[in-house]
This record gives C-alpha cells, sequence and structure tokens, in this order.
C-alpha cells in the first residue's frame, strides 16, 4: 500500500470482498488496493464456493477468508463479512455503530482506480445526509467505456443506466449527482444506514438488490451519491459470461423479471401500487407476446413464471412493504426526480425493436446488395457481400468521422433521418389548410368513425348497420387502420390524417430501407427515397383520397426488404423471407387488392429468370409468399375469389369520377392518371429518362433489366385492367377502375432502376476514359437529381388539396344526425333531383365512414326505387307505412328542392313536416318508424362466409400470429440475465 | 451475362410500350343503359272548382267529363269513379258523379257557394276534366263567371287583379289534401310590392277551404297581379273580380291563373270587346324592357306606340289596348329580358255588363275538355307566336259521350285562329286536340244573355312522369 492508513483525519472504512472464481482478476483488485491513495482499516473477504485460487490469493494478502456455500448472494456474503468483522473487532453485531464506520464492498472482478476511495470519502464528507457513494463504473480494465454512473429503475423495473451503449467517459455526467442507486461494485455505504435497513434485500439474491437497497436510502430521507472522480473499472465477469456461475437459476429471464417486479411493487408508492399491479401485469403479457412473436419461447415462459410468482403472491409483497413502512421518511413525490421519465421503457422498446429491425436490414442487405454491387447478378458470392459490407462500414467510418462537428456532418451521418425530417416539414407545409379540426374526406376517402373501437366492430360483426344492412365480409384494411387507430390512443381520424398526410415521410422510411438492400450509395438512397417518396402525392393518389394506393405505397417498399432473402443463395432458408414477403404483401392486397394479381403476374413472368439463373428454392418461397395473402385475408379474399371485380377496387369507395385510362395511357409511366391534385407530369420526366439510360450501364443492366421488368408487367395490367370496369357499390352504377397502384408501381420499377445505375456512378465515371456517355449520363443524371427536388418544391407550394377536405357537407340536420346516431335501427332516405333522374341515398347511425365501403351491399333491395318513384310522382298513403316499414325515419329533400316534389310530400297523410331551415333542405318525419334492424340485404352471400364469424376471426387471429412468429427473425438471447453477479 | 439481361431489358420496354398503346385504346366511355323518365297513368286526381262565396249565384253548376282516350287504348278499358262533393271536413254524400269513361253530367248546385271537389279515381283519372259556372243577376254582381276547376299545385299567379272603387276582388284557397297547408301571397302593384299584413304564412287546414278579400292586402289598386305560394303541401287558388259603376253592377269573371314569370308570354285573346287592358308584372329584381306584339288573325305586329315597354322590378304596369285593338280581340305576345306575367282583361256591353280574363296558359300538348255551357256561344281561339303554326282536331260529344262532330283545323304560325261551335249542336263538351309541339294556345269565351265570360283551354292530365330513380353514389 502506497500510503499508510491515517485513522484520525476520516471516518474508518472496512472493506468487503466477496469472490468466486475470481483468480483471474483478483490479483489486479489486490494491486488496486495496494496502490490505494487511501487505505481501508480494515479488509474481510468472503469466498462463495471458488474452486480456483481465489481464496488463497485473498487469504495471501488479507487472512483468513470466510467460507460460504456457492449458492450465496451477494448480499448474505457481505452480511458474513461484516459478522467477521465484529467479531474480530469484538462489538456485537446488534450494537449501536456510529456514522463514521463506512463500508467498502468490492467485487472480485472490479479495480479500483488509486483514489476511488479517498474520491469517495471525500465525497461522503461533504453532506451529513448523503448515506451511499457510488462510483464511476468503466469497463475493465482501464477502458474508457463508461457501465454506470448510477443507476435507476423504470415503471416496468428495466434498469436504467442514462447511457447510451458503448458511451465512453469524457467526463460527462460530472459533479456530486444524488442518483436512486449505485452499483454494489465499489459502493461505499454507510454502516449505521446499512444496519438500519437491514442491508441488501435478502429476497433478491441475484438482481436489483443494489437498486432496492438504494430506493430505501432514499425513502429513508438520506441520499445515494455519485463521486464524479471515483473511477472503478468493472470486469462484468458474471454478465458477461466470462466465468460459470454455480448459483445461476434454471431461468435467469424469470429471475430477473421476479427481481424487477418485486423491486417496483415493493417500494412504490401506496396509490400507485394498483397501477403498478395492472400495467407489471399487462406489460409482461404483451412483453410474452413479444418474445413468442421473437421465438423466445423460454423468455416468454419466464416472463409469465415471474409475473405469476409476484403477482399471485400479495403477501410477499405486502410483507416487504410493510417492513419497508416503518423506515420511509420521505413522501414518494420527493423521490420523482430520482426517476426516469414515465415513456423512457417504452421509448427503449422501440429503440431495441428498431436497432433490431436495423440490424436485420443490415445483414441481409448486405447479402442482397452484393447482387447490385457486382453487377445486378444475383448470384452474390462472399467477395461481394464483403464489398457492400466494406462500403456499409466506409459509411459507417464516415459517421464515425464526421460525428459532432457540424449541422452538415449531422445530416450527413444521419441520411434517413434528415430526409424525414424535411419531408415531415414538407408534408405539414403542404398539407395548410387540411390541418386542424374535422375528419379528412373527399374523393375516394370516406370521414373515419368516430374510433379505433368502430373498425373494431365492424370487422367483427356479421351484419353491419349501413343502407339497408348487410352482411358482406369486411375488407381487412380494415383492421390494419384499427390496430394503427388502436395505437395513436383509440383515435381513427388521427390514424387517417397520418397516413395521408405523412404518406411521403413513412414511404420515404421505407423506400431507404429497400434502397439499401438494393445498393451501396447513400447519396444513391436518398434520391431514391426521396423521389418514391412522392409518388403518393405526385401521382395524386393522396390528393383524390385513395386511402388504398396511399397505404399500399407506403408499405410497398418493405416488400422488397422482405423479398430480397429470398433470392440469396448463402441465406440458410427460405421460409422465413416467406412468410415475411407473405405478410408484408398481405397488408398490401388488404389495401390495394390489384397488389396480388400484379405480384401473381411477376412471379409468373419472372420463373424463368428464377429457374435459369436463381436459386431454384426461390421457387417454392415465391409461391408460398404469393398464396400466404389469400389465407391471411380470408374469408374476404373468398369473397374476392367469388367477385374478382373485387381486383379492382381498394381501399375507400369506389370513385365514380375516376377518368379513364385511354386518355392519359402516357402518362402511366410516368405515374400520372390525371386524378385531382396530381403533379405535372413532366416532373418525372427526369426518372424515366434516367431509367432508359439506366439500361446503358452493363454492370448494372442485370438489376435494371428486373426492374423494368416490374414496370413492364405493371403497365401491361393497368392496360388490361382498363379494359374493363367496375361497379360501384349500392348504386349498380359503373364506373372506371383506378389503377393507381400499377401506376406507382410502375414508376417505383423506373426510380429503382435509376438509382441501381446511379449507385457508385461518379466513381466510375471518374476512371472510364471520355466518350459520348459521359455527357449523355451528366445531363441525365443533373435531370434526373432534379425531379425529386422539382417535385418536393411543387408540393410545397402548390399545396394541392384535390378533393381532400376536413368539412364534409351533412345534409341531415343536427337534431336528426344525433337521433340517428344513437339509434342504428332508424333511417333518413335523402331525396336528390335532377330533371327527370333521381337519386336517393339512405342514411344510417352517423352515415358511411371509412371501412364501410367495404360492406355495401352491390344493390338495394327491388322495391326502394319504386318507393321513391311513387313519393316523387304520385304519393299515397301506404306509402308512408312502406317507409315505416324499412325503418326510415325522416325524408329528406336537400335544397336546392322541386318545389312540386315538396309539395307532393307536404300533401301525403302522414307524413310530418320535419323543423328544418328551408333554405337549406325540407324534411319529413315518419311516424312509427324504426325497430327494422334485420332487413333483406340485397346480396347473398355464401352463408359459410358469414356463420360462425367467431371461428373465422379466431382463424385469423391464429393465422396471423403464427405467420408474423414464423417471419420475424429471431431475437439474441438476453446478454445480463444469462448469468449472475457474484 | 450482359446479353441476357439486355434482352430482357429490351423485352421489358418493348411490353411497357405495348401495354401504353393498349391501355389507350382502352374504353373511354362508359356504356350504361340509358334510362329515362316514364309517362304512366294518372291513377288519382283531385280538381277543386272554387265556389262563389261571396254572392249566392242564381245559377251554379259544375261540369265534369272523363273524355274517351282518343290515342291511349290501354286504358280505356279500366274501371274506375268519379265523384263530385264539397270541400270539407266532412263532404257528406257525393253530390254527383261519373262511371264511365267519354261521358260528361253537370252537377247543379243552386245556392251552394262552397268550393267543390271533383275526384276521379283508377280508369276515370286520366284526363278528367271539370269547370263550374255561375250566372248572377243580383243587385251586387251580375253577369257570367266560368272557372276551372283546378288540381292543387304550389304556385298560382293573378294578372289584372283590381281593387279600386267599384272593384271587389275575393282570394279563394281551397286545401283538398289531408295535410295541413300554409302559404304567403305577394301583391306586385303599380308602385312595387305591396307590404301588407298578414300575407304570409296563411294557414289551410286539411280540406278546408278561406275566402279572402284582397282589398284588405292591397286596397285601392286598379291593377295589380298577385303570386300565391304554397309554402307547405299544395292549394287550389282562384281570384274573383266583381265590378259596379256606380249602384249597378258591372260584370264578374274568374281571373284566370296564368303561368308564372316567363320571357316569352303568350296571352290568348278572350273576345271582340271593347275595351281590352293588359297588366304586366315583373315580379324580378331587374327592370323588364318587355317587347309587345299583337296576334291576329292576320298575323303578329308591334301596336304604334306599345312597341317597348319598361316595367320597373316587383312592378305591375297597365296598357290599354283599346285604341290599337279597336274592339278586336287579339293575343298578345310578349318578349322580355326578364322573367314577367301577364294577363288581358275585356269588358263588354253587349247585352249585360260584364267581364272576361285571359292569361298565359301553357300551350296544349294532351287534349283538353271545353264545356258548353248551355245559354250561351262558344268560341275557341287559338292564338300561337311560334312561326309554324299546326292542327287542331275539335270533337263534340253529347252528355253520353256520343260523338257529335269532328272538325279539323290548320292553324297558321304566329296567328289568332277563331272556331265557333255551331249553335244547334247538342253538344255538351268539345274535346280538342292538338299536333304535338305546336305551342298552341287555347282560350274559350262565351257569350250570352247573362254576359261574358272565359276558360282558358287547359290540356288533361292524362299521365304522371315517374322519375329515373336509382341510389345516390356514396358518400
Amino acid at each position: 500500500m502506497s500510503s499508510p492508513v491515517d485513522t484520525s483525519s476520516r471516518p474508518t472504512v472496512a472493506a468487503v470482498i466477496v469472490s468466486h472464481d475470481g483468480a483471474r482478476w483478483i490479483p489486479i483488485l489486490l494491486s488496486a488496493i495496494h496502490d490505494s491513495s487511501v487505505a481501508p482499516d480494515r479488509v474481510r473477504c468472503v469466498d462463495t464456493g471458488s474452486t480456483d485460487a481465489s481464496p488463497s490469493l485473498l487469504s495471501a494478502q488479507f487472512g483468513p477468508v470466510v467460507d460460504a456455500p456457492s449458492t450465496t448472494g451477494f448480499g448474505s456474503a457481505v452480511a458474513l463479512a461484516l459478522a467477521g468483522l465484529d467479531a474480530d473487532a469484538g462489538l456485537d453485531a446488534d450494537a449501536d455503530i456510529g456514522s463514521s464506520a463506512w463500508i467498502w464492498l468490492l467485487h472480485d472482478d472490479c479495480a479500483p482506480a488509486s483514489d476511488a476511495l479517498e474520491r469517495l470519502l471525500e465525497t461522503a464528507a461533504t453532506d451529513a445526509s448523503i448515506a451511499v457513494v457510488g462510483c464511476r463504473v468503466r469497463s475493465w480494465p482501464r477502458g474508457r467505456r463508461l457501465l454506470e454512473v448510477g443507476v435507476s429503475v423504470t415503471g416496468t423495473g428495466r434498469r436504467e443506466t442514462g447511457l447510451e451503449p458503448g458511451e465512453y467517459d469524457q467526463g460527462q455526467l460530472g459533479g456530486v449527482r444524488t442518483v436512486l442507486a449505485v452499483s454494489t461494485a465499489g459502493m461505499l455505504v454507510r454502516r449505521d444506514v446499512w444496519e438500519q435497513l437491514g442491508g441488501l434485500e435478502p429476497r433478491l439474491p441475484l438482481f436489483r438488490d443494489d437498486l432496492d437497497f438504494g430506493w430505501r436510502v432514499a425513502k429513508a430521507g438520506l441520499r445515494v451519491v455519485v463521486a464524479p472522480d471515483a473511477v472503478v473499472f468493472h470486469a462484468e465477469a458474471s454478465t458477461r459470461g466470462v466465468r460459470r456461475i454455480v448459483s445461476a437459476p434454471a431461468n435467469p429471464h424469470r429471475a430477473d423479471r421476479q427481481a424487477a417486479l418485486f423491486t417496483v411493487l415493493a417500494n412504490c408508492s401506496a396509490v400507485s401500487l394498483p397501477w403498478q399491479y395492472l400495467r407489471l401485469s399487462v406489460g409482461s403479457l404483451v412483453r410474452a407476446l413479444g418474445y413468442l412473436v421473437g421465438k423466445l419461447p423460454s423468455a416468454a415462459g419466464g416472463e409469465i413464471a415471474a409475473v405469476s410468482a409476484v403477482v399471485l403472491r400479495p403477501d410477499v409483497v405486502l410483507r416487504a412493504r410493510s417492513e419497508r413502512a416503518g423506515r420511509t421518511q420521505v413522501p414518494a413525490r420527493q423521490l420523482r426526480g430520482l426517476f426516469p421519465p414515465w415513456w423512457t421503457p417504452y421509448r427503449d422498446g422501440f429503440d431495441a425493436v428498431a436497432s433490431r429491425l436495423s440490424a436485420s436490414s443490415l445483414a441481409a442487405g448486405a447479402t442482397a446488395a452484393a447482387g447490385a454491387g457486382t453487377g445486378g447478378h444475383a448470384r452474390p458470392g462472399r467477395r461481394a457481400v464483403a464489398d457492400v459490407n466494406a462500403a456499409l462500414m466506409a459509411e459507417d467510418a464516415v459517421v464515425e468521422t464526421a460525428a459532432g462537428t457540424s449541422l452538415a456532418a449531422w445530416v450527413r451521418t444521419r441520411p434517413l433521418l434528415s430526409l424525414v425530417v424535411v419531408l415531415v416539414a414538407g408534408s405539414l407545409v403542404a398539407g395548410r389548410g387540411l390541418l386542424g379540426g374535422g375528419l379528412l374526406q373527399g374523393g375516394a376517402l370516406l370521414p373515419a368513425p368516430a374510433g379505433a373501437g368502430d373498425w373494431w366492430q365492424l370487422y367483427g360483426e356479421s351484419s353491419h348497420a349501413v343502407g339497408l344492412a348487410s352482411d358482406l365480409v369486411t375488407a381487412p384494411y380494415v383492421v390494419a387502420l384499427a390496430t394503427l387507430a388502436t395505437v395513436l390512443l383509440g383515435s381513427a381520424g388521427r390514424a387517417v390524417d397520418l397516413v395521408m398526410l405523412l404518406a411521403v415521410p413513412l414511404a420515404a422510411i421505407g423506400a431507404y430501407a429497400a434502397a439499401r438492400r438494393l445498393m451501396a450509395s447513400v447519396g444513391a438512397r436518398v434520391w431514391v427515397a426521396a423521389t418514391y417518396a412522392l409518388l403518393p402525392v405526385s401521382s395524386g393518389s393522396v390528393t383524390s383520397g385513395h386511402v388504398g394506393t396511399v397505404a399500399a405505397a407506403v408499405v410497398l417498399p418493405w416488400l422488397i426488404v422482405a423479398a430480397m432473402p429470398m433470392f440469396d443463395r448463402t441465406a440458410p432458408a427460405r421460409w422465413r423471407p416467406m412468410f415475411a414477403t407473405g405478410l408484408v404483401l398481405s397488408v398490401v392486397c388488404a389495401f390495394a387488392p390489384v397488389a396480388w394479381l400484379l405480384a401473381l403476374v411477376l412471379v409468373l413472368v419472372g420463373l424463368p429468370l428464377v429457374v435459369s439463373r436463381g436459386p431454384r428454392r426461390a421457387l417454392a418461397a415465391m409461391a408460398g409468399a404469393v398464396a400466404l395473402p389469400v389465407v391471411l385475408l380470408a374469408p374476404w379474399s373468398l369473397r374476392v375469389a367469388a367477385h374478382p371485380s373485387l381486383l379492382l377496387t381498394e381501399a375507400g369507395l369506389v370513385d365514380a369520377s375516376t377518368h379513364p385510362v385511354s386518355g392519359v395511357a402516357w402518362q402511366l409511366p410516368f405515374g400520372r392518371l390525371a386524378a385531382a391534385g396530381a403533379a405535372p407530369w413532366w416532373l418525372s420526366a427526369g426518372v424515366l429518362g434516367a431509367a432508359l439510360v439506366a439500361i446503358l450501364r452493363r454492370d448494372r443492366r442485370a438489376g435494371v433489366a428486373v426492374a423494368w421488368l416490374v414496370a413492364a408487367v405493371s403497365l401491361a395490367v393497368a392496360a388490361a385492367l382498363a379494359q374493363s370496369t367496375v361497379t360501384v357499390p349500392g348504386s349498380g352504377r359503373a364506373a372506371f377502375a383506378w389503377l393507381g397502384l400499377p401506376a406507382v408501381v410502375a414508376q417505383a420499377a423506373a426510380v429503382l432502376a435509376a438509382g441501381m445505375a446511379g449507385d457508385g456512378l461518379p466513381a466510375r465515371l471518374a476512371t472510364a476514359s471520355f466518350g459520348l456517355r459521359q455527357p449523355l449520363v451528366a445531363v441525365v443524371g443533373v435531370v434526373a437529381l432534379l425531379s425529386p427536388v422539382a417535385g418536393l418544391a411543387w408540393w410545397v407550394v402548390a399545396a394541392p388539396h384535390g378533393d381532400l377536405t376536413r368539412h364534409g357537407e351533412t345534409p341531415l340536420p343536427a337534431y336528426m344526425a344525433d337521433a340517428l346516431a344513437s339509434d342504428t335501427s332508424h333511417r333518413a332516405l335523402v331525396l336528390r333531383r335532377n330533371g327527370g333522374d333521381v337519386t336517393y341515398q339512405l342514411i344510417v347511425g352517423d352515415g358511411l365512414r371509412l371501412g364501410d365501403d367495404s360492406v355495401i351491399a352491390d344493390a338495394q333491395p327491388a322495391g326502394l326505387d319504386d318507393l321513391v318513384a311513387d313519393l316523387l310522382s304520385e304519393p299515397r298513403p301506404d306509402d308512408v307505412r312502406r317507409l315505416a316499414a324499412l325503418g326510415v325515419s325522416y325524408v329528406v329533400l336537400p335544397a336546392p328542392a322541386s318545389p312540386a316534389d315538396v309539395a307532393a310530400l307536404d300533401g301525403l297523410a302522414g307524413l310530418t313536416r320535419a323543423s328544418t331551415n328551408s333554405q337549406q333542405l325540407a324534411g319529413w318525419q315518419v311516424p312509427d318508424a324504426g325497430g327494422a334492424q334485420s332487413l333483406p340485404s340485397a346480396s347473398q352471400h355464401p352463408s359459410f362466409l358469414t356463420d360462425h364469424r367467431t371461428w373465422w376471426l379466431g382463424g385469423e387471429a391464429v393465422g396471423w400470429i403464427v405467420a408474423l412468429v414464423l417471419a420475424t427473425p429471431a431475437l439474441p438471447g438476453r446478454a445480463g440475465i444469462s448469468r449472475v453477479e457474484p | 451475362m450482359s446479353r441476357p439481361s439486355s434482352v430482357l431489358a429490351a423485352l421489358a420496354l418493348a411490353l411497357s410500350a405495348g401495354a401504353v398503346v393498349v391501355a389507350s385504346r382502352a374504353p373511354s366511355t362508359l356504356t350504361e343503359p340509358a334510362r329515362h323518365p316514364t309517362d304512366v297513368s294518372v291513377s288519382a286526381q283531385t280538381l277543386v272548382c272554387p265556389g262563389a262565396e261571396v254572392a249566392t249565384p242564381s245559377q251554379r253548376a259544375v261540369f265534369v267529363a272523363v273524355p274517351r282516350l282518343l290515342r291511349r287504348d290501354g286504358a280505356s278499358a279500366a274501371a274506375g269513379s268519379v265523384s263530385v262533393s264539397r270541400l270539407s271536413a266532412d263532404p257528406g254524400r257525393p253530390t254527383g258523379g261519373l262511371i264511365a269513361r267519354g261521358t260528361s253530367t253537370v252537377v247543379r248546385l243552386p245556392g251552394d257557394p262552397t268550393p267543390t271537389s271533383v275526384l276521379g279515381s283508377a280508369g276515370l283519372a286520366p284526363g278528367l276534366a271539370a269547370s263550374q259556372w255561375a250566372k248572377y243577376g243580383a243587385d251586387q254582381v251580375s253577369g257570367t263567371a266560368a272557372a276551372a276547376c283546378r288540381p292543387p299545385g304550389d304556385q298560382w299567379w293573378f294578372s289584372g287583379v283590381d281593387t279600386a272603387t267599384g272593384a271587389t276582388s275575393t282570394l279563394v284557397l281551397s286545401n283538398p289534401s289531408p295535410a295541413i297547408a300554409v302559404v304567403d301571397l305577394v301583391f306586385y302593384g303599380p308602385d312595387g310590392l305591396v307590404q301588407a299584413v298578414g300575407d304570409r304564412g296563411i294557414a289551410l287546414a286539411p280540406r278546408s277551404s278561406r275566402t279572402l278579400d284582397l282589398a284588405r292586402f292591397a286596397p285601392g289598386l286598379d291593377a295589380f297581379t298577385l303570386a300565391v305560394h304554397a309554402d307547405q303541401g299544395r292549394v287550389v287558388a282562384a281570384v274573383r273580380t266583381d265590378r259596379s259603376e256606380v249602384t249597378a253592377p258591372a260584370g264578374t269573371e274568374w281571373v284566370p291563373a296564368g303561368r308564372g314569370p316567363a320571357r316569352d308570354v303568350l296571352v290568348n285573346a278572350s273576345s271582340d270587346a271593347p275595351s281590352q287592358r293588359l297588366d304586366i308584372a315583373n315580379p324580378g329584381t331587374q327592370e323588364a324592357l318587355v317587347h309587345v306584339r299583337l296576334v291576329d288573325a292576320d298575323g303578329q305586329f308591334v301596336p304604334t306606340g306599345l312597341g317597348d315597354v319598361r316595367v320597373s322590378p316587383g312592378n305591375d304596369k297597365v296598357l290599354d289596348l283599346t285604341p290599337v285593338t279597336h274592339g278586336r280581340a287579339a293575343a298578345v305576345h310578349l318578349t322580355s329580358n326578364v322573367g314577367v306575367t301577364a294577363g288581358l282583361v275585356s269588358s263588354t256591353e253587349r247585352g249585360a255588363r260584364d267581364l272576361a280574363s285571359t292569361g298565359s296558359t301553357p300551350p296544349l300538348t294532351e287534349p283538353a275538355v271545353v264545356p258548353v255551357i248551355p245559354g250561351t256561344t262558344l268560341d275557341l281561339r287559338f292564338a300561337t307566336a311560334a312561326a309554324a303554326g299546326g292542327g287542331v282536331t275539335i270533337d263534340a260529344f253529347d252528355a253520353a259521350g256520343g260523338s257529335l262532330s269532328r272538325d279539323e283545323l290548320r292553324i297558321p304560325g304566329a296567328t289568332l285562329s277563331r272556331w265557333a261551335l255551331p249553335p244547334s249542336t247538342k253538344a255538351a263538351y268539345v274535346l280538342v286536340t292538338v299536333d304535338s309541339g305546336t305551342g298552341l294556345q287555347g282560350a274559350a269565351t262565351y257569350q250570352g244573355r247573362f254576359g261574358l265570360t272565359s276558360l282558358p283551354v287547359l290540356s288533361g292530365i292524362y299521365t304522371v312522369r315517374r322519375p329515373v330513380v336509382g341510389p345516390a353514389l356514396p358518400r
């Protein structure tokens, strides 16, 4: 030891060392203690069943070592050591121990810095209320990576260090900081407080004992602080699995979660206890589901077992709380600052999922992008993978180099985030006038229902209060929207706003992920993502209210992400990408069924390519991926099979004002269909030009040719479908099919072709000899590069609204609307005349809402037309009875109504004039109407589709869960809980 | 490796171009079966005769006829009924009726001034026609007054109404329906709109009538135009004007309801009369520049000094046509930059002093029944402003439906033509059938010992138009 112990100028310190097979690190620990600027007054060692030289190493330095069984926990070991110290000093363990005595806890795999104890004591002396002082814990043996600077716990029991993984110690978090708890490695604790609180919780032998102890100290009105300059290096040998722990439980995940749940429930305030019980119970079930999806059944079982062991044993929790109650001096609200914000666990969860997806994307992308990196061949070899990996690493290197230097560097290092920020800002500016109150609607878009529950109900029920009732199977896109709305706290309106108004940034995220699979250049990825992201708006899909095309365009890029591994010869299995592709395709098909037709044709056309050049195993995977939506979307897929014309419809209304394709066929390759609010076609001319020139690049010609094949198939499908029309449900009228998705796919393929050709192009041009191609490529490249910029500028400046609006016109007075909304057995019959043509509309509930469009009966029951004709030509008193039988409570003629029609209805005995603003409409009340809950539907459905709805729903849920589990990459085992700290 | 990719790219480009060409040839129009409104035989019809509540006539009769369906064979054999009854909540037993198509009847209602409803149903509803006439010889009122019995409507326009000294104008509102009706009255006087108390929201109970003295709303006006708007329900409105000079009655007449405002108005002539007055009303908000032309047997001409007339918004303007017609009957053709209404009032001193009014009536499109009033001569005048004339067939029938005679006329374009029923004919009514699309208007003038009266010749209602009905596009 470098300095003598001066017991007269400082408190006494007793060091306790707990060892277990730590011979590998103990010499350094001993050296560190020897070099310490302030030596502990006494040192007592406890060994818990080591099989190596640990006891002898320690005894050689500090005398006799207390032997304890290998199952002894850290807290119990410390208690044994303290008892030995007291015995040595002749103290009674129950005797009053003064506040000048401190305990310094040391692990056998840690090494305090030479001045650690001195700094700890200095800090402890600054305030009499300090009971525990902890160190800055850094990686072993002299690493700069910070492991802990105090810890806290989230509401879900998660240990929270407040540090980023791998964060370097740059002096951050300096100063004496009061924290909830500190690590026991290097912890300096006042002996009297230790005794007063009973030391570490014996019910927590393995995990969270430090957190529990710190929490109890804080509740006792004392402080736990971190000494900023006291450093301890910690090998975390058990956590990292460097040594074997005999006392490791059978299911370490269960032990960890059980300790977490116990710690929170035993220490939280009495007021929050019921909420914590509920939160932790539900949260554990959700986590278990997540582990199942991540194919970690053991962790899922541990989660369930842990929550059962704690929640179902309230006596244990209550006993622990009772023990703590007598020592609590501080109300819980004064400790709030010691805990992280409430949303921290959710943020961490999101980060974990995102990083997992990102890691998966990177790993698979490296393989798939090799095809592009080596000329687009579908046979990526190891060298190619290495090349792309090198490129990715180079990108990371740029990130490292540029980190933290300037805004430009920030943008360079976070290209996707930067792009998304720009596009979100652009969305808000371009959406001015569409923001605010009211429900987004117009064109093909119906207003959203009141809440997510309405969508769930619509999907779950077998009979719908739409028109004169309907028993049609609800389209599955309703479930997707309901799920999104549920995540958005139940707001259906927000879900629609998110999809429609933030479609561009959402599409950019997917497009960037897809581009990572296909190209190595960050610039090319950003260009592809930006250009593709603008497609929903430039095609007019957003402004014409085609929510199906918009949602499909957002999800579509993930199809590439999911499908690319199918063609990777090095991938171990095809089934996971097959299920992933099938799942994503199912979501796309749910919104735009024509996607299935596109996929089928692409598979059929692509079969020869795969047979001749790709891995044969991909054939089955492709077929399976295309077949999966048929299974997952049943029984709706069976409805489509019975009525194939449904393939031409999509989420939202069939827009009767859709223009015929024939007039704008030449704009199809530009992704235009003459929709309301679409961008000028020439804004996409640069993209198409670049896609054409892309064929000239030989080393990327294979990929570019495949992209062009996709474009050609999309255009061919669009051309074929343009020959037929669709029926507007409920009206019987024909309309031109909306072919937005094929147009978007064609343009997207052109974007990909240009992007793949542009990937690495500057470097290639720089090394090539000068020729005619350089100026051609330069001109086309500049025009193509400007395309997304010009598109973005057009979008932000023009702020096209098209058919969209926030305020739909309601034909009914408020009291009628309220009456109908409160009782769906009542209906309002709205009649509009245009010369000799009269149209009628049956309003049920709060009117048609998004989702109802999929269950509108194809035609109204015969007889309703006659009834309306009778009313407006020769009304008879019997017509009132017929109205009542149909549940029609109100008859309404919106202005400008024909005076003759108004007079005819006025003169009909039995109808009573309703109170209305005659400038807006004329209305009549039908007596004795209502109660017509079950009316004959015009559409006869096969009974097996509508019967046993509950069984169908159960089957669907099981199918999706199984597919999701099979599609999800396995999660890694959780580091940190597979082994146990001594 | 490059060659297959090049081939694939070339194929893809060719397929893309081909797809665009195919798409450009896709259908550009939607082929849906055309649907048109259909005309079906009317199955029930109610006509209201206005009664005569002001003065009890010495003779009052309601004429009812259901003509043969000369051009409509399909429904001729259908059964039905016609009943005539008092318009009241408790109508009591029908006072008359018909059971066979082609026949007519005259229901005499001496001393009963209340409005009468004529209800035709089933096979006897199409073409149902009814008129009423009354002859007055009392101290208060003299002359003959005939009125068409009309189906309820939502708008009624009356021109040439008079409430000046010596004139009494009465509005009779009838509501034959089982639902309440509410009407508003609007008066267009020589100085613009006449604001009157109580002219809005006049309610009529089901199957009831009200008689209103128009002097209460627009007193002391030589001429004005009255518009009756049914704000709720449908009513039958009729206006009668009684004139007297000093203490002697000077005639009575039902002012025929005219069409609503139009930019092209043709007012048929009533009869040769020494005094003829034209009322023009402009209900719009812009000044009307009205071009006046007279139509007589020789054609259409612009009367000297009356070529163009300006009528202020909301005003009613009177033109004395006597100096230009010189007592001869002439129709008036008005063209205007804004919609106007017009009516002609003729007065005669031949025999009893009396009035006759005509208004702008709809062109004849369907067979029209013209009653023969016993003791009077019947003159029919057909006027058209169109350059092309048209053919008119006039069939005379006796009360049993027996055909007595048939005349076929050729009416030249832009002329006024006259046809008179031979006095020896024992006809109960004549049926006027015009060629389609001729634009002919007809008016019947009756002259007899009691005075002069006229009736518009109105197309019968045979069909009702059923609209093309379909569900609206979902929204």
